[in-house]
């Protein structure tokens, strides 16, 4: 069967994420101390990610009518703050791959890699600070005060899933996978993008609930989705294979793992997700992916995602419609499509 | 019947429609059972759907791929719902708490533009008759387009919009709106400022994420052509947006954008919203936008 994806999904990914990789460059220091901070900062960026948070807000933002530089700040504020998010996120997941390469913590250390994501997460204010001169003091705190409660929401997100990690809770249900996913994933991945791209073309003067229920749809079946490219081989995927095992990470696979099991497997599990990931050894990652297998958890998980996708598709019908025919509009709507055939 | 025997319709091999999005990916079921086995090594690319591990071909994994598939689509959709549904709620909530702590401060801001839009309206007006005088006496055409500029200037201050901030020097052309409704009509107009003296179209406004029915008939009507020179300060010689409320338009926020006949390129955004009834005689004013006057 042939990829139903159109072909402009990527093309606009890679179009959109060079004019924002070029323009993000612009907001990275050019001095020292490189070794310690600046060459630590401009890593994950040019490590060629998939570059959808800011493509999300442009193509919103010019399928109303926007012109790319209305966009194009936001866009990159929400790139800087994604890497820096990363370079945070990978430490507190002990991960050890990002985007194929070694983590940055794994290159540097952990002190220093605290430290450029604390100054990534700065610097991403300054071009929503200068959003003032292009789109006006009203509409620029509109979108700082937005930024904040996006931050907020994907802190509180963070926040749940550590905290289930930390206190090994595993008897969990979908719908807490998919309020933390909301918050974790959710808002800075697709709401927010979505949000802010509806907000700047319309000049503020639309109601943004349809973007925050698209954003949420999407972005739920992305995080799915990303969740089970890891239990598989996958050459392209870049990130540890199983590493979500290893990390302990709560997915729907592992819920559902653990609701369907048999008392002495799940016992089992509860002693294997409580040890620290050194202490964790390879055949017992062996046994829990093997399980994930025999009680259908990949095939439960992707059912799962097909319905949100669905969501999301409905939800995209609403929220854009009216609006007449753009590339940027079909872009919007084969992204949804995208977030499944993608293999990284 | 002869035999006693009640006739029986065969029951349907399905009983409900097929809402599957998997199916938007792969083949059905039906298709699939009509298609030979293969035995294809793992193609995610083509194939994002596929038993994850053909080495566990029995057991529980088994009611994933089949009838319970279905059931965990319409799941995932139903839980997913809720949980948006309850997000929007909490935000709701934490920003009618926000909107009670500021109401205040909402205010007095109100008062303040209120009253600096009656001076900005006084000197505009003031400035026509200053305008009429000057081009009686003086007949100086130059000195009259430079009056224009500063009062037309002067308008778009009391105007405060972002569009201010990007307009950077380019040309931008008056735009007035007229509106006829018997409730308040509230009008946002934001035009970019190339799109003067173009031909305009608005397509009909729409209320997002909803059924309601789109506002339409909003016309584009160009200035009488054979206005005098003085009358650039005069609504009436100007290009502007005729907007009739039907009295039966359910009451929402309704968007559009305006576009260029000739073209198709977008030039700008129009929204209006219409609330139940008036709250007080202030409101009475059915536009009360910055860009109801000149942008």
């Amino acid at each position: 069967m042939s990829s139903v994806t159109p072909a402009l999904v990527p093309e606009m990914l890679k179009e959109y994420g060079a004019l924002t990789r070029e323009a993000l460059d612009r907001y990275l220091p050019t001095r020292e101390p490189w070794r310690y901070l600046y060459d630590l900062l401009g890593d994950y960026p040019h490590r060629g990610g998939k570059m959808m948070r800011p493509s999300l807000c442009i193509a919103t933002a010019r399928a109303f009518g926007a012109e790319l530089d209305d966009a194009l700040r936001t866009a990159v504020s929400i790139e800087i703050l994604h890497n820096a998010l990363l370079i945070h996120d990978d430490i507190q997941d002990e991960s050890t791959e990002r985007r194929g390469k070694p983590t940055l913590h794994e290159l540097h250390g952990i002190p220093l890699a605290i430290n450029a994501g604390d100054t990534l997460t700065l610097l991403s204010l300054r071009p929503l600070i200068e959003n003032k001169s292009i789109v006006g003091s009203r509409l620029c705190l509109h979108i700082i005060e937005e930024t904040e409660r996006m931050a907020l929401e994907s802190a509180e997100g963070q926040a749940l899933e550590i905290g289930w990690r930390q206190d090994n809770v595993l008897d969990l249900d979908d719908a807490d996978y998919l309020e933390m996913v909301l918050k974790k994933t959710c808002w800075l991945a697709t709401i927010f993008p979505s949000r802010m791209g509806a907000l700047i073309g319309t000049r503020g003067s639309i109601d943004l609930d349809p973007f925050t229920r698209f954003g949420f749809f999407v972005g739920a079946a992305f995080q799915i989705q990303d969740d089970v490219l890891n239990l598989l081989t996958n050459a392209d995927y870049g990130k540890e294979e199983d590493g979500d095992i290893w990390e302990g990470k709560r997915t729907l696979m592992l819920i559902r793992l653990f609701r369907e099991s048999r008392p002495d497997e799940r016992e089992r599990l509860v002693a294997f997700f409580d040890l620290p990931r050194q202490e964790k050894s390879a055949a017992e990652v062996d046994w829990v992916r093997k399980l994930m297998d025999t009680y259908g958890c990949i095939e439960y998980a992707r059912s799962f995602a097909h319905g949100l996708a669905g969501a999301a598709l409905n939800e995209y019908a609403r929220a854009y419609a009216g609006l007449p025919d753009s590339r940027d509009k079909r872009f919007l709507e084969g992204f949804v499509t995208w977030v499944f055939e993608r293999t990284w | 019947m002869s035999n006693g025997q009640r006739l029986r319709r065969v029951d349907p091999q399905r009983t409900e429609p097929i809402r599957n999005w998997s199916t938007l990916y792969q083949p059905s079921e039906s298709e699939r059972a009509e298609q030979p086995s293969s035995n294809s090594t793992d193609d995610n690319r083509a194939h994002p759907i596929h038993p994850a591990d053909t080495a566990h071909p029995a057991g529980p994994a088994d009611s994933a791929h089949t009838g319970r598939g279905n059931e965990t689509v319409s799941r995932g959709v139903k839980l997913g719902y809720e949980v948006i549904e309850e997000h929007l709620r909490q935000g709701q909530k934490v920003a009618q708490m926000l909107g009670d702590s500021t109401s205040g401060r909402k205010s007095v801001e109100g008062n303040i533009r209120a009253m600096a839009e009656r001076i900005f309206r006084y000197s505009a007006d003031l400035g026509s008759l200053w305008v009429d005088f000057i081009d009686s006496v003086v007949g100086s055409p130059e000195a009259v387009r430079d009056l224009a500029s500063m009062f037309a200037s002067n308008e778009k201050f009391e105007n405060q919009k972002f569009e201010e901030a990007q307009t950077n020097g380019r040309e931008s052309g008056p735009v007035c709106v007229e509106v006829v409704s018997a409730r308040p009509a509230r009008v946002t107009l934001d035009m970019r400022p190339e799109s003067a003296g173009r031909r305009l179209i608005v397509h009909d406004l729409r209320a997002a994420g909803s059924e309601m029915p789109p506002l339409t008939g909003i016309r584009f009507v160009t200035g009488r052509t054979d206005a005098l020179r003085t009358d650039a300060l005069r609504t009436d010689a100007l290009p502007y947006f005729r907007i009739s409320v039907p009295a039966q338009q359910p009451v929402g926020s309704y968007h559009g954008l305006v576009m260029d006949q000739d073209s198709g390129q977008v030039c700008g955004t129009l929204s209006v919203r219409i609330s139940p009834e008036f709250e007080d005689s202030e409101n009475s004013k059915n536009s009360e936008n910055s860009q109801d006057s000149m942008i």
